[in-house]
């Protein structure tokens, strides 16, 4: 049972640590992108309330009580991430936002929902006739493979702000902060609403 | 409006066309994995595999296999999956797999091989299906005898594990 449940958190974590996943590593970016260095358990809460959001589509889905319209979902996954830098860039005090701090997390698990869809087809294929071991196993390998994408997040936004400062010395730390969300999330939307046209269903 | 903020003003949106253009296609993300269960029988003495690969990636690598052998491939499909998915004794030497069909189920195809064996501890296998065609496939095999279950993962690079 072990060696089973080993080979499924292996197989969800290389599924989220692999370059051919860019759309789930831009989007735990434009996740992580408003967060400080000290913010890192913010930053955690965020990204574990996404993989529960696609922890619950995957078991509907895998166990066939929830059938999904796959070319919806491809097209909503890059949707999610537009959506995600949009709220970055216009969204400025989180804290008098509906729900207060419980916000972010609640719509990273609305967008999980999304992203757990995406891949729910393919698990359904392969086990059909075990499920609960190898479902559960490939939930932990993603939340871990996204930890591990979150801290290469992490050195990556440290060092914008550090460019940042180098370019623009005067500028205080908010300001800071506030260009390195702009600058990113407007990148990362930009590319992400390419996809979203190239998989447009209509 | 000087030359000067003008050239400042256009280049935010001129920096984010060439970003959106230079941004590579991106095929939605798909699991690429294919499944196999190696189940000993001691009644029958013999070790029945079933493998579950994607059909569309199976036919494409199927069809490379077929251009690529034409003289001796009878069943592409069948053949290929043979040369990729090889179970070896303890001695090392591979097991004969004799097909026992294949039948399409959903999005896969389930192909079916058996061998006469006196058991399966200490075997080795290696699962190669699909690698010559995706550098992140995954292959899982789940291999159950003796009342215990040990599964293995592969990735391209992979020769035989142990059972």
């Amino acid at each position: 049972m072990m060696s089973e449940l080993l080979t499924f958190m292996q197989l969800g974590f290389r599924h989220i640590v692999n370059l051919e996943a860019m759309d789930h590593i831009l989007f735990l970016l434009a996740l992580a992108a408003i967060y400080r260095p000290r913010d890192w358990r913010s930053a955690l809460w965020v990204v574990t309330a996404f993989t529960v959001g696609h922890s619950i589509t995957l078991a509907l889905a895998v166990t066939g009580a929830m059938v999904l319209p796959i070319k919806l979902i491809e097209f909503l996954i890059p949707v999610t991430i537009v959506a995600t830098c949009i709220e970055n860039i216009i969204v400025r005090d989180r804290a008098t936002a509906p729900l207060g701090r419980r916000y972010r997390p609640m719509f990273a698990a609305v967008f999980g929902l999304v992203h757990g869809a995406g891949f729910a087809d393919y698990l359904r294929n392969l086990f059909v006739d075990r499920i609960a071991l190898p479902l559960f196993g490939f939930n932990v390998g993603i939340e871990l493979g996204q930890i591990v994408v979150l801290a290469f997040a992490a050195v990556f936004l440290i060092a914008a702000d550090g460019a940042i400062r180098y370019a623009r010395s005067s500028l205080p730390a908010p300001a800071t902060l506030r260009l390195r969300v702009l600058m990113i999330s407007t990148v990362v939307m930009v590319v992400a609403a390419r996809w979203a046209i190239e998989r447009n269903p209509w | 409006m000087k030359l000067a903020s003008l050239a400042r003003l256009a280049s935010l949106p001129i920096a984010l066309v060439v970003i959106a253009a230079s941004a590579r296609p991106l095929d939605a993300h798909p699991l690429h994995t294919s499944l196999a269960e190696i189940v000993y029988d001691p009644a029958a003495k013999e070790i029945r595999i079933s493998i579950r690969v994607f059909i569309d990636d199976l036919t494409k690598a199927s069809d490379a296999y077929a251009r690529s052998h034409r003289a001796t491939a009878k069943s592409p499909i069948v053949d290929y999956a043979r040369s990729a998915f090889i179970v070896a004794d303890r001695g090392g030497h591979p097991l004969a797999l004799a097909s026992c069909g294949s039948k399409p189920v959903g999005d896969l195809m389930w192909l079916c091989f058996r061998a006469p064996s006196a058991g399966l501890a200490g075997f080795q296998v290696t699962h190669r299906v699909l690698f010559d065609l995706y550098a992140d496939q995954i292959n899982i095999v789940q291999a159950i005898y003796n009342g215990k279950r040990t599964s293995i993962l592969f990735t391209r690079g992979d020769g035989y594990k142990k059972l």
